[in-house]
Order: structure tokens, then C-alpha cells, then sequence
């Protein structure tokens, strides 16, 4: 296609949303447990004791899914997580100007980007830790039984703790992802072909640009 | 708001008949089980909710043997109540630590959260049960079922400062022959409603003597719950004000604007 | 009971279960209370509550024990010893009450100087009948036929005299060697009792099942009457009868020589009312004669002798309690038995004899709410049915709850309880069941000519078309056979001729009062405070609550515990008064009269008795005696001998190990051998099921709540021993004796420490009874090892110590 480059390849499109979908309905089912003042969100499953299965059934799903993209594609990932654990100083200062999303509180030029901008590498990491942590704990809480009462408990805080710190994340990187007019063309690339507009990547994810037209 | 109402256990007068267990199962329409030991239930389950257990111990040719009536201490302030998700857990007016089986789901939290180990969690049924001091009973102006029973005057059902009183007067009473007796859940956890006058340490009949609400709980549940929910509301609330004031306020880059065609288009 | 009556006139317990709460201090000897009698122990915790010592003696420590401020453990069987050694303690210390002794007993009295006691054997002994002539064990008596009394205690040749030299032997140290108790523990015991008075004693199984229970409890009667606590409000002797309403059973003969209200049942010999009378006492006469009069109505008459050879009558020398009768039954003596709320097959020892004998049968019929190990003993384990030829009829049976009726506890106290709901099914009260079948009978024998059938077909027997129970207790009341009304107190039955009152029970006359059923009183005020509760239900005799009260007063009849005062005498009244009714010969007469000076109005020379020596107070001029005093047919006095099976020989008169009277009976061979201490080294005790099974477990056995609280039965092993077996909780074991074998669950616990018998470390284990292979919780009967040595006296079986042998099964 003239004028795009290919930014995600299908299956990591596939994944995303497929683990976006477990991770909402994960999230609904367990904020609808998590307080009294939320259950009408088990409605969506039918009741409490549904909503609580249904977390669980999910749960192992939340493990599953990505353990089998990872294996299948084990390249992309690993290109992913090399992405996302390199920060240089444009990442620093992007992070300072707060990548210009938070105008007229935090002012400055943004400084170029890669692949991810330092807000995006800085949240993938933020998921795979808390999903970790979320999977770890939420075993120990289904299979409380075997496990010394103390650490189910800390369980409970950390499970909680992690779920809603990503649905805060999911709420903010859905809305940059998808609402707010400045970076809101990633959804249709991440949703449609893949591919993103050049010059939507040449301002945005400046480096990433270059090292993808170098090698055509 | 009726009168705090509380039960005394006096270990002294325990023989272990085990009428209680009897008469709660037979109040609580409870099926018999199968025990795994040759004097009875040693723990509880989903469909037994108090035994007497016993300890032995021959210590300088002396030998004795204790008991203690367990079920649910009804704790004045329960960490079940605090940590259960849905609520389904309440204290009524007399006192009493009650599961509302309607909205019970049986996710097991109350089983780790309670200092005494004590409600049980039915997994077919994914419903959590424990002694629920006979509200029913309560309710019609007579006594929880084990304490009606119990007939060497074990256990007594009354008014709760009429019990502390009758517990320390019972307690000073035993001192000479039990040096070690004490009462057991006069303040603790705001008070047990079962309370209990034992003959030795706490220690020895395998409670804890000092219990609290274990100190995660109140984290998660006292400062971390409305912090979450306010996390939540704030992510909520910032990107709908984000959105707001960035409406015509910010020169967006040419790049940004939406042409209308997510493929192909060359327009720039 | 067959111990209490020697001593003190009437055989059952002396003060009630409310009273206990006036006692200062308890000796549980042979009692596990608070498993077996929980009601009970509620009072006991009341007492204790308020400062009362708790005492209690056991093989084991059990939950009773763990309520005690001393506990001491002790080889079954050798409670005589250590009693002996209290009764010792207290004669050389001069701990005993001077005048109550005195006052109310028969210490100063007299012994007829033929009388002799030498290693082990009473004067009179027939080593060939194996029983003893009792000639010796007399009074002196003087002209009036009164025994002669000394002017001291300590006279040579009195009641006390003899009594301190008979327990001399006992010194702490005997005692101890024997039973195991420490001797320090042993005077602690005696001198807790001492110094915490009133006190008094619980007994019940632990006493009697051994071949010398009777004479065990005559040294608990020996011990009160010395200490002065009998006839007190928190003293006595208080036999913790079993919850079957036994006190009720044995108060209408359940006892085989007896017929209801104790009177002895006649035998052979005794040919006419007057013979009998002249045998047994006038009193005893009259009271046969109103029974008669109760069955068979305006037929008996003087004329005929008040058809007095209507009754059966016992064949002289035989025993006819229940082990004889299973023996006689496993000879093939026996045609049909109903077996009637009762389990041999599980409670009879040597249970490998019923088991011979019901098969003999053609027929038994059963009545019971259960199926149980009896009715189908045709198909127990190792039994070919094809082989058994008895034809079994199950009568299913109303519950306790299902059937009207009245319950006589043992503190005497009779109280009516209405059926709380109806019989299930075909279900009848037993009642209607036996009322059904002498109805068939006496139609079956009617027209017949046949002199021996007017037994049957003379029996006034009318309690309604549907049986009415409460009719029954009219009958047993009594009526003035003049008039046809009933009697309304005891005191109308005492002053009427023989003839002129009819009573089922004469101990019962007075349980209705101007037609009003004084057993269904539930009037719980109790204005004395002492737990008297006089109009609550109908205690007998004459609504008695403490047995033998005068001795609660002093010579003036003023009370001597003013925290207790339960009857004194007013001399503004001229009457014997007080909260509790008096038991005295006549409220009129004085403690300036003879009759004011008796506590034990019941026995023949109307004192308590130390010795238990054979009196007929016979009035002069009379053709018979009065009233005949109560004996044990194996002493005057207890003596301490081996249980029949026993680890170690007699301390005392090695020669004579064993009691002498105590019959062992061979009617299988090789199914009834005596084991050998070396063979067998291990003294079994066994017991009932505690709160969680009853009796045999036919019923609780059945019932899934309890089966849950007590799924299987279990061997009590001590730690020591396990040790030495290598055996662990949970395993199984087989426990042999000479008779038979039974696999069983080990417990092991500290709850039966070793004891050091004669130099020897001895073990005992413990085995619950209850057991059988019928019903939702099974398991092997304990007494297929035990033997069936019965006490002389009472005819109770020595389930208490046997011995046998444990291994590990692979």
C-alpha cells in the first residue's frame, strides 16, 4: 500500500484483541466481586456466583492465550519485549513532556520515538508484570485450600491491586488508542489492516520510521 | 437496637457429651458424616458446625484432660464480615455473625480471613457455612440450640455484661484449683460473643491468644478498597476530561486528522 | 442394692439426684458419671460449683475424672481393698461420728461368739455346697430376743470391736499393694471425706459388676454409717441406677428372687402364707398377701390361703437370675422366650452361651423398636441360618416417647409422663401388646378343669379395651379391698389387717391421694432451699426425699447441721415435722419414745447395720417375726477377694484367692474356662458407650447423629503398654481370653497408666460393650471373652476384670 507501513502483523493483532476481551470481562467479573457497590456488573453474567465462576474460567484463559501466541510467534515477541525493556534519553524527556498528551500542564517539544513512545513501552512492561502477578495470585486464591491461609490474603490485595492499576491502564491506553483525536489512528491499524499511515508514523514514532525504510 | 446478647462456654463444666453437636444438627436439619477418628469430629465441615474437641496430657504423674466447645466465636469485630465480596455476611442486632446463604457465592475468603479458621466452604454448592448462633431461636425469645441442651450448665445464654461478669466471678473462683484459667474473648476482636472461660493457656487448646483481623485485610479492605475505587472513577473521570479540554484547544499534527479512509489514501 | 438393703432396710439410693447439691464432697467409686449418668453429674457441677470435692476412683481416668480434685486409679476389682483400708484408717484415727455410731447403729451390739473369721473364710462355710450356714453370724441375744448391748464400743466381743479387728489387716500399705492406689492417696481420699462432710458416695456399674459387689457396697455403707452420713441432706449412698428405668424395673421384681416392692419371692418350701411369713416376716406376709390381693381380687381369700398356690414358686437352692436362666436355656430348657427390650446377645457374658441357648428355642418373641443382635442371632457371623430351627417374632414396639407411663428415677421419685406423640405404624406400647396376648391366654385356657390353669384364669386383669397404664398405677397404689377405693397414703396400707388392702407394689401405696396421680405433680417450689422439691412428682416411700432423715437430728431431735435441716422433732406440735417427710416409725412418738430414737426403722432390730448379721425381731407371744433383717449370703461383714480371674494372687489368705460363694457355672464345655494369669496377663474392664451409645446399642446404634460422634468401638490401651505391643492408634488387635477372641480398633492414651499390683507392673485395658454386628455402627461384642462368675448376693456377672491377652493383627 502507498503511503503505510506495516505496524502489527495478524496475529499480533489477533491477540491483542482477544486478550483486550478476557481482560474486560475479567475486569468486570471482578470488580462486580470486588465491592457491593459494583455487583450490577454481574448482570453481564447472569449473577454473582456466575460472575465468579466466570472469572476463574477466564482466568485460566488470561494464562493460556498468551502463552500460546508467545510460542507460535516467539520472533515478534521477542522483538516486542526487546522494544519495550530499551529507554534512551528521548524516552526520558518524552516522559517529562508527558509525550505532549498533557498540554498546557506539562509543555515541551516531544522528542522522537520508536517503535513504542516511552508511555507505551513503559505500560507494556506495567502488563506483562501485573498480568503475572494477577495470574500467580489468582491461582493461589482458586486453590486456597493447599495454600497457607496468610499468603491467600495478601493475595486478595495484590490480585485486586494489580487488576484495577491495569484497568486504569487499559482505560488511559484505550482512550489515547482510541478517542483522543491526536493518536486515536492507532485503533483502525490495530482493529483493520495492520498497516499505519507514514506520515502518522513519521511524527510519532520517528525512529522506528527510519529503521523500517532503511531496510526497504 | 436490642441488648448486646452473648454465649459463655465454662471448659470447667464441659464433659464432652457432645449433646451440643447433637442438638445443633438436629435444630439445623444437618445430615451425619463420616468421622475419620475413632472420638468424633476433630475439625469442622460444610454441614458441622460445633463439636467438643479434647486434649490429654500427663505431665509430672498428673493427668488431665481438657475440653473446648468449638464453633464460630461470632467476633465482634469479624474479619469474615470485612473481607467477604458480597456482602452476604452481617452481624444481627443480638450480636451474632450471620452468612445470608442468598448471597453467598462460596469463594472461600471468609475461610482464610477468620483468626479461628472456622466457616468451611461446600464446593458443589459454592456456599461457606459456620454456626450462625440460631437467629431463628434468638429471634422467638429462646436460646441458641447447644446452649439449651447442654445440660452440666456448660454453656449460658444472656444478656453480654451479665456473661463478662459471670465469667471473671467463675474465673477468680477456679484460680486455686486452675492457676492458669482466664476468660477468653472479652475484648479481643471487640469482644467474642462466644466467649470462653478456659482452664489453661490459650496456646494449649490451640487458639490464638492474642487474635486480630490480620493486618493485610484491613490494608486491602480499609485503605486499598476505596483507593481502587477511586482509581478506577479517576482514570475514568481524567480521560473524559482530557477529552473535553483538548476539543479544538490543541493544534493537532496534520498527520493526526482522520481522512476518512483507513487504507490507501496518499492525501496528507 | 442387694448391698444398701443388708445395711440399712430398703435397697435403693438414699437421698435423690436434686439433694447432691448440698454435698460437700463426692466419691465416684465405680461410677463414670459424666459419660454414663450426665444428668446426674449436672448436679455433682453444682455442688462443685459452690466448693464441693469431687473424689473419684477409676480404672481409668475418664471425663468424670477429669473434673476431680483427686483422682486415684485402681485394678479393677480390688475396690474392697482399698475401702477396707479407709474403714481402717477411720477406726485407728477415731475419725467416726462417737454418736451417731452409737445412736443409730448396731455397733455396741453383740456378737454371738461362735462367730469367726480366719484366712478368707467365714464360721459355717460348706466347702461341699460351696455355700455358708449362717447359724454363727448371730447376736447374743437377751431373754426378749433383743441383742445384747455393752455398755462401750470397744467391748471385746461387740459389732465395733469385731469390725476394728476384721480391717486391721487393711493398713494403707495392704491396700495399696493390692489395688494400686498409693497409700498416701488412700488416706487422702479418707480424710477429704472427713473434713468436707456432708459427703457422700455415687456409685453405680464400676461397684456391682464384680463377684463381690454386694460386699463392695456394704463398705460404702460401713464408711457412711461411721462418718454419720446417712440420712443427711448431702450425704448417703446414691446408686446411680441405669436410664432404662431400672430403679422402676426393680421395684417390680425385674430381680429374679423377688417379687414387686422387694418382697423375697417364695420358694418350694414355703408352702403357705404363714410358713412364709414365719420365714420371711409378718410384714413381708402382708405385703404378699395385698399383692395377691391386687391379682386376684375378692378370689383370694383367707379361706384359701389368698390363692397363694397360684404362685409359681422357685426350686430351693437355685439360682434363677438371667445367667442361670441362659445356661438352663442353652441345657434345652426352654421352649419360647419373649425377649422384651433386652439385647443377651450383646450384654450377657460368655455371650457364646445365649447364643447356644436361642437357637434351642422354638420360638421367641421379640419386642423392641430395632432389630438387633438377638433377633437375628440366626444369622449372626459364622451362623448358617439352615441350621437354626427358631421361628422369631418381631413385635415392633412404641419408643419411650411414644407411650404414657411412669418412670421411677433413681431417687425414688416416680414421675408420670404422658405420650408425647403416637407410636409409628403397627407400633404398640408394650402394654397393649401384653394385654392382647393374657387376654388370648385366658381365653385360650377358658372351660378348662385343669387346677393349675385357675392361675391364669382367676387374674383380675381389666385396664380398659385400649389398655389404660394409668389404671395399672391405681393398681399398684392399692385399694382398701372393703370399700374399693384407693389407698391414699402409706400410712392407711401400714395399719390395715392383711387382706383388707390390695397393692401391685406396696412401696408405691400413696402414689395417689384422694384420686389425684401424684406422680404427674410438677410443682417445682422449694421452700426450704434444699433441693427437696416435695411436690414434684411422688418420691416412695410416703413421699420420703432423704431416706433415714431422723438420723439427721441428734438425741433431743434437733437437727445437727443447721444449714440442713430437714425434719426435727416439735415439741409445741408434738409431731415430727419438717420439709422433707419424716422417716420414722410414728410422727407422734418422741425422741423419748424408742420409735424417736430409730433412723433404720426398716430393719429388723431397727438400727444400721456394721455387721450384716441375721435378725428376726420376733415380739413375744407372736407366731412369727416381724420383720427378718436383709443379709448377704457370702458375709456379715466385706471381705476383700480376687475378681475369679485375677493377675495375681490373694495378699491376704492366698489359699482362699477367690470368693468362695461366687459359683462358676460349666454348661458348655471349653466355652467357659478360667483364664490364667499367665496365659492372659492383661486385666480387661469393660463399660457402657458413654453420652454416644446406650446400653447395647440397638437403638443408638441406629441413629446417625450419634454413629457420627461414635462411628466405631475402640480398645483403650495405655501408652505403656502400647509401647511394649507396638501398637499405634488406629491399628487393629485382637484381644483374646480363655473364651473367645475379637478383633477391635486400638486408642492408645495416658488415660490407664501401669499400676504396681504386689510388686508386679499391671496393665489394664478398657472395652466398651455396646457392640454388636447389627445396626448402621458395628463391630465385635466384648462379650464373647468375657466369663459369667456372678456376685452371690445380687447375681450381677463380673464384667469389670477379666483377663486376656492383646497382639497386633497383621
Amino acid at each position: 500500500m502507498k503511503g503505510y507501513i506495516l505496524k502489527h502483523e495478524t496475529p499480533t493483532r489477533i491477540f491483542h484483541w482477544i486478550n483486550l476481551v478476557v481482560f474486560l470481562l475479567l475486569l468486570c467479573s471482578g470488580l462486580a466481586v470486588y465491592s457491593p457497590k459494583l455487583q450490577f456488573l454481574a448482570l453481564i453474567f447472569g449473577g454473582l456466583k456466575n460472575a465468579a465462576a466466570a472469572h476463574r474460567y477466564l482466568g485460566y484463559a488470561y494464562i493460556v492465550v498468551p502463552l500460546i501466541y508467545i510460542v507460535l510467534n516467539f520472533g515478534l515477541f521477542k522483538k516486542f519485549l526487546n522494544t519495550i525493556t530499551h529507554y534512551s534519553a528521548d524516552d526520558v524527556k518524552w516522559l517529562k513532556v508527558g509525550g505532549g498528551y498533557l498540554q498546557p500542564f506539562l509543555k515541551g517539544e516531544v522528542p522522537p520515538q520508536d517503535k513504542y513512545n516511552a508511555g507505551q513501552k513503559m505500560l507494556g512492561l506495567m502488563v506483562i508484570f501485573f498480568s503475572c502477578l494477577l495470574a500467580v495470585t489468582g491461582l493461589l486464591m482458586i486453590y486456597y485450600q493447599n495454600v497457607p491461609p496468610a499468603l491467600v490474603r495478601w493475595s486478595y490485595l495484590l490480585h485486586s491491586f494489580s487488576g484495577i492499576f491495569l484497568g486504569c491502564g487499559v482505560i488511559v491506553h484505550g482512550y489515547l488508542a482510541a478517542v483522543n483525536p491526536s493518536s486515536s489512528k492507532e485503533l483502525k491499524t490495530m482493529l483493520g489492516s495492520g498497516y499505519i499511515e507514514e506520515d502518522f508514523a513519521k511524527h510519532h514514532n520517528s525512529k522506528w520510521y527510519q529503521q523500517v525504510i532503511t531496510k526497504k | 437496637m436490642a441488648e448486646r446478647m452473648s454465649v459463655l462456654y465454662d471448659a470447667s463444666k464441659c464433659t464432652d457429651c457432645g449433646a451440643c453437636s447433637v442438638a445443633c444438627k438436629q435444630w439445623n436439619t444437618l445430615p451425619a458424616e463420616k468421622t475419620n477418628s475413632l472420638q468424633g469430629h476433630t475439625d469442622f465441615t460444610p454441614r458441622t458446625w460445633t463439636f467438643v474437641s479434647s486434649r490429654e496430657s500427663f505431665e509430672n504423674k498428673k493427668m488431665q484432660w481438657m475440653f473446648r466447645k468449638q464453633q464460630c466465636m461470632h467476633c465482634g469485630d469479624a474479619a469474615c464480615i470485612k473481607v467477604c465480596s458480597t456482602g452476604a455476611i452481617s452481624r444481627n442486632d443480638l450480636g451474632f455473625v450471620v452468612i445470608d446463604q442468598n448471597k453467598c457465592i462460596g469463594d472461600g475468603y471468609c475461610v482464610n480471613s477468620c483468626p479461628f479458621h472456622i466457616p468451611r466452604v461446600d464446593e458443589s454448592a459454592k456456599k461457606s457455612y459456620k454456626c450462625n448462633g440460631c437467629p431463628d431461636r434468638l429471634a422467638n425469645g429462646m436460646k441458641p440450640a447447644c446452649v439449651q441442651t447442654c445440660q452440666p450448665e456448660a454453656l449460658v445464654y444472656g444478656d453480654r455484661k451479665a456473661i463478662l461478669q459471670m465469667a471473671d466471678d467463675r474465673v477468680k473462683a477456679l484460680l486455686p484449683k486452675y492457676p492458669k484459667a482466664n476468660v477468653y474473648g472479652a475484648t479481643s476482636l471487640d469482644g467474642l460473643n462466644f466467649t470462653y472461660i478456659l482452664l489453661r493457656e490459650p496456646d494449649y487448646y490451640g487458639l490464638p491468644a492474642n487474635p486480630t483481623v490480620p493486618v493485610e485485610l484491613t490494608v486491602w479492605k480499609d485503605v486499598f478498597h476505596p483507593l481502587g475505587l477511586l482509581m478506577v472513577a479517576g482514570a475514568f473521570g481524567m480521560t473524559l476530561l482530557h477529552r473535553v479540554m483538548q476539543r479544538g484547544q490543541n493544534e493537532n499534527h496534520p498527520s493526526d486528522k482522520d481522512t476518512g479512509s483507513g487504507k490507501g489514501d496518499a492525501k496528507g | 442394692m442387694a448391698g444398701l438393703s443388708p445395711a440399712f432396710g430398703r435397697g435403693a439410693m438414699t437421698n435423690s439426684w436434686t439433694d447432691l447439691e448440698n454435698t460437700k464432697c463426692f466419691l465416684f467409686g465405680g461410677s463414670n458419671a459424666a459419660e454414663n449418668h450426665p444428668i446426674a453429674m449436672k448436679y455433682a457441677l453444682r455442688a462443685q460449683a459452690k466448693g464441693a470435692k469431687i473424689i473419684v476412683v477409676d480404672p481409668r481416668f475418664t471425663r468424670t475424672a477429669s473434673k476431680a480434685d483427686l483422682f486415684a486409679q485402681l485394678r479393677p476389682g480390688t475396690d474392697i481393698a482399698y475401702l477396707g483400708a479407709i474403714i481402717n484408717y477411720i477406726l485407728e484415727k477415731k475419725l467416726y461420728n462417737v454418736d451417731y455410731v452409737t445412736r443409730f447403729t448396731n455397733a455396741a451390739c453383740k456378737v454371738n461368739s461362735n462367730y469367726k473369721f480366719n484366712e478368707g473364710l467365714f464360721s459355717g462355710f460348706d466347702e461341699a455346697k460351696g455355700t455358708y450356714n449362717t447359724d454363727t453370724w448371730t447376736y447374743e441375744l437377751d431373754a426378749n430376743g433383743q441383742p445384747v448391748k455393752a455398755a462401750s464400743l470397744e467391748e471385746p466381743g461387740t459389732v465395733f470391736s469385731l469390725l476394728k479387728e476384721h480391717y486391721k489387716r487393711y493398713t494403707l500399705e495392704v491396700g495399696s499393694s493390692i489395688s494400686g492406689i498409693a497409700p498416701e492417696t488412700i488416706a487422702q481420699i479418707a480424710d477429704t471425706m472427713v473434713e468436707n462432710q456432708p459427703a457422700t458416695v455415687m456409685y453405680a456399674l464400676g461397684m456391682t459388676h464384680h463377684t463381690t459387689a454386694s460386699q463392695g457396697i456394704r463398705c460404702y455403707s460401713i464408711i457412711q454409717l461411721l462418718l454419720g452420713n446417712i440420712g443427711k441432706a448431702g450425704g448417703g449412698i446414691n446408686a446411680l441406677r441405669g436410664e432404662p428405668n431400672v430403679q422402676g424395673s426393680t421395684d417390680f421384681s425385674n430381680l429374679g428372687p423377688t417379687l414387686p416392692g422387694y418382697i423375697p419371692a417364695p420358694s418350694d418350701v414355703d408352702t403357705t402364707t404363714t410358713i412364709y411369713g414365719q420365714k420371711y416376716g409378718a410384714a413381708a406376709r402382708k405385703h404378699l398377701i395385698s399383692l395377691l390381693k391386687a391379682w386376684y381380687g375378692s378370689i383370694a381369700t383367707e379361706d384359701n390361703d389368698y390363692c397363694y398356690n397360684y404362685l409359681p414358686r422357685m426350686q430351693s437352692g437355685k439360682a434363677i437370675t438371667y445367667i442361670p436362666m441362659m445356661e438352663d436355656m442353652a441345657r434345652g430348657q426352654f421352649k419360647l422366650l419373649f425377649n422384651i427390650g433386652i439385647n443377651p446377645m450383646v450384654s450377657i457374658p460368655n455371650n457364646q452361651v445365649v447364643a447356644t441357648g436361642l437357637a434351642k428355642l422354638e420360638t421367641m418373641v421379640f419386642m423392641d423398636i430395632f432389630e438387633s443382635e438377638t433377633s437375628a442371632f440366626w444369622r449372626a457371623p459364622g451362623v448358617n441360618p439352615e441350621t437354626i430351627n427358631t421361628e422369631v417374632f418381631f413385635l415392633p414396639v412404641a419408643y419411650l416417647y411414644e407411650k404414657a407411663g411412669s418412670m421411677t428415677g433413681s431417687g425414688r421419685w416416680v414421675q408420670w409422663k404422658p405420650a408425647a406423640v403416637k407410636p409409628e405404624g403397627s407400633c404398640l406400647p408394650d402394654l397393649d401388646i401384653l394385654d392382647i396376648i393374657y387376654h388370648k391366654v385366658q381365653k385360650l385356657y377358658a372351660g378348662s378343669a385343669d387346677s393349675k390353669d385357675r392361675a391364669i384364669l382367676d387374674c383380675q386383669w381389666d385396664y380398659g379395651h385400649e389398655p389404660d397404664p394409668e389404671k395399672v398405677l391405681m393398681e399398684i397404689n392399692g385399694y382398701n379391698t372393703k370399700t374399693g377405693k384407693l389407698i391414699n397414703t402409706i400410712g392407711e396400707y401400714l395399719a390395715a389387717p392383711p387382706g383388707d388392702v390390695s397393692s401391685g407394689c406396696w412401696v408405691y401405696a400413696g402414689v395417689f391421694n384422694n384420686g389425684v396421680n401424684l406422680s404427674k405433680r410438677r410443682d417445682n417450689k422449694d421452700p426450704s432451699g434444699l433441693s427437696i422439691f416435695p411436690t414434684w412428682s411422688y418420691s416412695w416411700p410416703a413421699n420420703i426425699r432423704v431416706l433415714y432423715n431422723r438420723a439427721s437430728c441428734d438425741g433431743a431431735g434437733q437437727p445437727v447441721d443447721s444449714a440442713r435441716k430437714l425434719i426435727w422433732w416439735d415439741e409445741a406440735k408434738k409431731q415430727w415435722t419438717g420439709p422433707d417427710v419424716p422417716d420414722v416409725p410414728n410422727r407422734a412418738n418422741g425422741p423419748d419414745t424408742p420409735d424417736g430414737q430409730t433412723a433404720f426403722r426398716m430393719t429388723a432390730e431397727r438400727m444400721g447395720r456394721l455387721f450384716a448379721l441375721r435378725y428376726a425381731n420376733k415380739p413375744a407371744g407372736a407366731n412369727m417375726p416381724f420383720a427378718v433383717s436383709a443379709m448377704c449370703n457370702d458375709g456379715p461383714v466385706p471381705e476383700f477377694y480376687e475378681p475369679i480371674e485375677s493377675p495375681t494372687g490373694n495378699l491376704l489368705h492366698p489359699k482362699v484367692a477367690t470368693n468362695p460363694v461366687a459359683r462358676i457355672r460349666q454348661v458348655l464345655k471349653d466355652k467357659q474356662n478360667i483364664g490364667k494369669a499367665e496365659d492372659y496377663p492383661i486385666v480387661l474392664t469393660t463399660y457402657g458407650g458413654g453420652t454416644m451409645h446406650f446400653c447395647s446399642g440397638s437403638v443408638t446404634r441406629n441413629l446417625p447423629w450419634l454413629v457420627e460422634l461414635r462411628p466405631e468401638n475402640f480398645v483403650e490401651i495405655g501408652t505403656g503398654l502400647a509401647k511394649k505391643l507396638d501398637i499405634k492408634t488406629g491399628e487393629m488387635v485382637e484381644v483374646s481370653s480363655a473364651r473367645g477372641s475379637m478383633k477391635i480398633k486400638a486408642m492408645v492414651t495416658d488415660r490407664i497408666q501401669p499400676l504396681s499390683i504386689n510388686g508386679k507392673e499391671t496393665h489394664t485395658v478398657g472395652i466398651a460393650f455396646g457392640w454388636g454386628f447389627v445396626g448402621l455402627a458395628t463391630g465385635e461384642s466384648v462379650n464373647c471373652l468375657t466369663h459369667a462368675a456372678i456376685d452371690p448376693p445380687a447375681g450381677t456377672p463380673e464384667y469389670k476384670a477379666q483377663l486376656v491377652n492383646i497382639r497386633k493383627v497383621k
